[in-house]
């Protein structure tokens, strides 16, 4: 299945809709807004990079671009895992005892987040030579 | 041998003298001694295990870092979608777990799917 531009566009665009009626509704009171508002921001950036490749002569993906994507995410992962094991050890030692949810969701921006950085500087980059 | 390995057997054997002080100075009590002792076998065995498996041959070519990649991003997916199901778990109060056992059962899920889909990888061969 392949995503098209106006599909992200769609989706990103209901998510920013539902996301500001829940802020209208409930206020302060959830973080899903804000969860939401973060899922459509990362669809937007990705909606930004696609455009700018031309997509009719390239084809959207091959050999290059997916070792690219694969790299970027690995290092993610590391990132991802090195923040997890510190978030551990600060709660275990009381240094900062967030909630549940704001530990996991901490988690995920961390991972998204430098999904996204390290995606968009190595396609800016061209190729990874390790 | 390699620097690297040569390094890698010093630090496993200080972190495992360190924790084994530890434990002895605090009469067995606290994780900290346990921690520095399991941290040192790691560091050991994985400088001795590499050293004997390939002494002073390269240890890694364009292939296996490929295939490390991959199976790392896989992993990254996996672990994102535990968290997010966590996530969404705890918001419904499905399952409501304190922040030390997300954090561990997060961590653990990332590294056990690491390790599965490169032991899968490697069986396999190449990523296509």
């Amino acid at each position: 299945m392949k995503l098209k531009n106006s599909d992200l566009n769609l989706i990103s665009s209901v998510l920013l809709f539902v996301a500001l009626v829940m802020i209208y509704v409930y206020g302060n009171e959830t973080i899903v807004p804000l969860v939401l508002l973060i899922a459509s921001l990362v669809l937007t950036i990705t909606l930004l990079i696609r455009r700018r490749t031309p997509t009719e002569k390239e084809p959207e993906s091959d050999e290059r671009t997916r070792k690219n994507g694969a790299y970027g995410l690995s290092y993610s992962w590391m990132i991802g895992i090195a923040g997890l094991i510190f978030l551990f050890w600060a709660e275990y030692f009381g240094i900062w005892q967030p909630g549940t949810l704001i530990a996991l969701g901490i988690s995920i921006l961390l991972f998204l987040l430098s999904a996204v950085i390290f995606l968009v500087y190595l396609s800016r980059k061209g190729d990874t030579n390790v | 041998m390699k620097q690297r390995n040569i390094y890698r057997i010093i630090i496993g054997a200080l972190m495992f003298i360190s924790g084994s002080v530890a434990i002895l100075l605090t009469a067995g009590k606290g994780g900290i001694g346990s921690m520095l002792i399991a941290a040192g076998l790691v560091f050991l065995m994985t400088g001795i295990v590499q050293h004997r498996r390939y002494s002073d041959d390269p240890e890694s070519d364009e292939r296996s870092k490929k295939i490390e990649a991959y199976g790392l991003s896989y992993a990254w997916l996996t672990g994102l979608f535990f968290m997010f199901a966590l996530f969404w778990l705890d918001y419904f109060n499905v399952l409501t777990l304190s922040v030390q056992d997300t954090l561990m059962l997060s961590i653990f899920v990332l590294a056990f799917s690491a390790m599965v889909f490169l032991f899968w990888l490697f069986r396999k061969g190449d990523v296509e």
